[in-house]
């Protein structure tokens, strides 16, 4: 999981395909993962939760599918 | 069902901990010092990776430095393993800051918004494989 430039600069790094997602989508599921870590009564999130982080991320596809 | 399972380890004593981890981190940008035998539980959960001597390396988002990203906000500086997880240390402390890794590639939040930005964040492994190896996905 890395910062890159642009989707040139992956193709340049990597020839397995993966997958990318912009900085904004980054953001928004880093404040649904995470953001409620520091909350008193956090417990860890269900599966079915961290899935829907995702999709509200735009990151759907068998490439973001949990298990 | 990896995941399922993982989550339903966490019972009310490991949770407990894991928020303990948590705040640690926030609160002085390393890891508490807890009981082998408690951190090598954890760490059969996923819920902590220990490094070669049994100590801390990350528990997601919060990473042992020096690592791939620095966290900077305007109180302490934090590390973490990759740009979600630094991302995902601004976003539970609420803070402004930015996430710089080793390449000078950063990311800032200001005024609890990401500043614009044309970079790109990969992941190279499938999600249903993300546990299977926490240090290298």
């Amino acid at each position: 999981m890395r910062l890159f430039r642009d989707e040139e600069h992956i193709a340049n790094v990597y020839d397995k395909p993966g997958a990318s997602c912009s900085a904004a989508q980054l953001w928004t599921l880093a404040q649904r993962w995470y953001g409620d870590r520091l909350e008193p009564d956090w417990t860890p999130h269900t599966r079915e939760r961290m899935q829907a982080d995702l999709a509200a991320a735009g990151l759907n596809g068998a490439f973001w599918e949990l298990v | 069902m990896r995941t399922c399972v993982r989550l339903r380890y966490c019972g009310g004593m490991t949770v407990e901990l894991r928020r303990r981890i948590f705040r640690h981190y926030a609160e002085t940008g390393s890891p508490p010092e807890l009981p082998r035998a408690k951190l090598e539980e954890l760490a059969t959960q996923h819920a902590v990776v220990l490094d070669a001597a049994g100590h801390i390396a990350f528990a997601n988002p919060f990473a042992t430095g020096p690592a791939a990203l620095t966290v900077t906000t305007d109180e302490r500086t934090f590390s973490a393993v990759c740009a979600w997880d630094a991302l995902g240390i601004l976003a539970l402390l609420r803070a402004d800051g930015s996430a710089t890794d080793a390449d000078g590639l950063s990311l800032e939040i200001r005024d609890g918004q990401l500043a614009a930005t044309s970079l790109r964040f990969h992941v190279l492994v499938p999600a249903a494989r993300w546990y299977d190896d926490l240090r290298f996905t």
